[in-house]
């Protein structure tokens, strides 16, 4: 082959910017729309209109009852409690659910527990908390606990209820010993630990996160958010027929934060009574329930007369055509007859 | 032959084997390079077992991905263990790949950092997209760990999106990016959604970029040539082929053979599938992440002033470092604080993956976190201007 320098043909100015031009404006046209194959349409669009009334059903589809959970209330001798779970509000979104045994969880006076300094039961009110459920024959409160840690966002089991008698490794690492001294001990009833970061949270607190009150300072920003539970038969009026009562989730405690996966964007952390009108996207919703609501549901109102009670249209959930739609939830246990997955694949 | 004729078949193919001589003017060449004897060595070749690596993860990859299902991705993965004719060895073995790809990696390149192979010719460019192709490595690990959809995989993912999300990368960044880094990750959120994403990341986009910068990383290593330019001049060149892909293919098959004795030896275990519960489970992450999951609980400033920023400055300054060293003399010894920075690097890392997979995600104390770093500053310092000194006064003593 020749190997002369003027085979190689150099390339022409004009041939050149009409190649480059012609392609930036192909790769412009083509990138414009880019946005809108990469981004799914429905994302940050909520999906339901507010939280959802959900009535809580075992694995096979029973509504569980009061009495039900009651089984798995675990007191403050306890070595282990059995982990009960719930999806709410939306799929893959777990909550905790507490049962414990010879404590009235209490709303704390002030909302917000001292964030410096020890002190080891906050002043509190003799009302029950708003939104749990207290069983005034047994003595027994049902709490229901965001199981999104607040932290980085870990679920259980590595967010878990560690009753009295039951120290996690990571927690006796930091120094809690059930008898110690102040701030190394570990509480009557435990605390609800995350594994991840060692988060730490006391449900008879009302899910309070401890900050600096813990053996070790808690690196979550906020306290657990509160799922809000009532019954279709008033506490007060008839043993029987509240321990046989179902039970529903209604909405969050808006003293709290936010859900952790909630805080979608950057500047979206809002707490207090602005939780409420957080807007549920980023998810599925959990599934509808093909009962009717109970015309009237009961819950601990955070007020004198104690007992809050409405029809479900009163309490602000999400509806369609003014009429309440009735989701369901699932509650699965790591043992027992609730033996199951959060994450059910449908 | 007249020109409107075609030329003839040349069926003679040991001559595609024959070195190009007499290129053409006007040709880019990107030679295979002969070596001496003396590039026969173990310490020259490390890049070569990273590329066996890689080689093997895409072939054993190829074969999970025929029985990989992101619609129930946990049962698929105990599907592939159990019931995929040697459907264990090949996944346990692609874990142990990339296991030991990662070590090799780090091993490559703290050999690199040592001897100071980054300096001269373009192989600034090679260390920089070397560093490119260090990160694209772990984030197809870290991607591939979540395929299985473990309760530690899927805390991962987890932790990631809040990354994402409350580090310095959502703060700063518009809001609308990391909307769309967000949905390139997860979709919608569905669990169908996030491993159809994580999925195509993980064996398409991510391991593409991987496949794209390394020819480029190794083409500029043929064009730079070996570092130690002066030992190839001394001696008798070795044609590259056969005996240089040759060397390459038999300590390649040394690493996938010890891999796959491994694997058959130590099978790997499914942890926990996400969503199911058992009571006091502990988060035990894959050891290559142990060291920034315990740098986030050290760093002892919180995650968007400590964690973050802080392995943004690492990699920062990973990547300018062959603009960093400015020494002009040859040798470990003679760049007494880019060794030491090399090997303050190599102790942090082992002593935050030891700390991280025996105590995972326990708070230190500030004090503590400026006791370990100070004290490793120390350990590091001392020994190696002792050397250095040392080393002066035998030169001197010579004399």
């Amino acid at each position: 082959m020749d190997k002369d320098d003027s085979s190689i043909p150099e390339p022409k100015k004009r041939a050149f910017l009409k190649g480059a031009s012609l392609s930036i404006a192909a790769l412009l046209a083509g990138g414009a729309s880019f946005g809108r194959y990469t981004l799914p349409s429905d994302r940050g669009i909520p999906v339901m209109s507010n939280y959802p009334l959900a009535i809580l059903e075992d694995p096979e589809g029973n509504p569980i009852t009061v009495g039900d959970i009651e089984q798995y209330a675990v007191s403050s001798d306890a070595t282990q409690a059995n982990i009960l779970v719930f999806d709410y509000p939306l799929q893959n979104e777990p909550t905790l659910l507490i049962a414990i045994k010879g404590v009235k969880i209490t709303t704390p006076k002030d909302a917000i527990i001292p964030t410096t300094g020890f002190s080891p039961i906050p002043p509190s009110k003799d009302a029950p908390m708003d939104g749990i459920i207290y069983d005034p024959y047994n003595d027994i409160s049902i709490i229901a606990l965001s199981g999104i840690c607040q932290h980085l966002g870990c679920v259980p089991p590595f967010l878990d209820y560690h009753p009295g008698n039951s120290i996690p490794f990571e927690a006796e690492l930091v120094g809690y010993k059930k008898d110690g001294k102040g701030i190394f001990e570990w509480p009557k009833f435990g605390l609800v630990y995350c594994k991840c970061h060692g988060s730490q949270y006391n449900p008879v607190w009302g899910g309070s996160n401890l900050y600096n009150n813990g053996a070790a300072s808690s690196p979550a920003n906020h306290s657990l958010p509160q799922i809000m539970l009532a019954t279709n038969n008033s506490p007060i009026s008839n043993k029987e027929a509240f321990l046989n009562s179902n039970i529903f989730a209604y909405g969050i405690n808006s003293k709290n934060a936010v859900i952790r996966t909630h805080l979608q964007y950057p500047g979206g952390e809002t707490y207090g009574p602005e939780v409420k009108k957080e807007n549920l996207t980023g998810g599925t919703p959990i599934r509808t329930s093909s009962r009717f609501p109970s015309p009237k549901i009961y819950t601990y109102g955070d007020n004198a007369s104690n007992i809050k009670s409405g029809s479900p249209a009163d309490f602000d959930v999400d509806s369609s055509n003014n009429s309440i739609i009735l989701y369901k939830t699932v509650v699965v246990s790591n043992s027992g007859p609730w033996k199951g997955n959060f994450n059910r694949i449908s | 032959m007249e020109d409107n004729e075609y030329e003839k078949n040349d069926y003679d193919i040991t001559k595609l084997m024959k070195s190009d001589e007499d290129l053409p003017k006007g040709s880019f060449v990107v030679g295979f390079k002969p070596v001496t004897e003396k590039g026969y060595k173990i310490t020259e070749w490390t890049g070569a077992w990273v590329a066996t690596a890689l080689i093997y993860q895409i072939l054993s990859g190829i074969i999970l991905f025929f029985y990989y299902s992101q619609v129930d991705p946990y049962r698929a993965t105990q599907y592939i263990i159990a019931d995929v004719p040697f459907g264990s060895i090949i996944l346990t073995s692609h874990l142990y790949m990339a296991y030991a790809m990662i070590g090799l990696v780090y091993f490559h390149m703290m050999r690199q950092w040592f001897v100071g192979s980054y300096r001269g010719k373009w192989r600034w460019i090679q260390w920089m997209l070397g560093v490119v192709l260090f990160i694209i490595v772990i984030l197809t690990a870290i991607l591939g760990y979540m395929l299985a959809n473990t309760t530690i995989a899927m805390a991962a993912m987890h932790i990631g999106m809040l990354f994402m999300q409350r580090s310095i990368i959502g703060r700063i960044l518009p809001g609308s990016f990391i909307n769309w880094l967000e949905s390139i990750l997860v979709g919608n959120y569905t669990t169908t959604a996030i491993f159809s994403h994580v999925l195509a990341l993980h064996v398409a986009v991510l391991s593409t970029l991987m496949l794209v910068i390394f020819a480029i990383h190794f083409m500029l290593f043929e064009k730079s040539g070996l570092a130690n330019d002066d030992k190839v001049k001394k001696g008798k060149m070795i044609p590259w082929f056969p005996t240089n892909i040759l060397y390459a293919a038999f300590s390649g098959i040394i690493l996938v053979g010890i891999i796959i004795i491994l694997s058959a030896v130590f099978p790997q275990n499914l942890t926990l599938g996400y969503g199911s519960l058992a009571y006091g489970t502990f988060p035990v992450p894959d050891w290559y992440i142990t060291p920034l999951y315990k740098l986030m609980d050290v760093a002892g400033y919180g995650l968007s002033t400590g964690g973050v920023p802080l392995i943004i400055g690492i990699v920062i300054f990973l990547f300018i470092l062959p603009f960093i060293d400015r020494y002009h003399k040859k040798g470990a010894l003679e760049r007494p604080w880019i060794t030491a920075f090399g090997i303050y690097l190599i102790l942090g890392i082992v002593i935050m993956t030891i700390w991280g997979y025996s105590q995972p995600g326990l708070s230190q104390t500030r004090l503590l976190t400026e006791y370990l770093w100070w004290s490793l500053t120390l350990v590091v310092f001392i020994p190696l201007y002792a050397m250095r000194f040392a080393k002066r006064d035998s030169e001197s003593d010579g004399r």
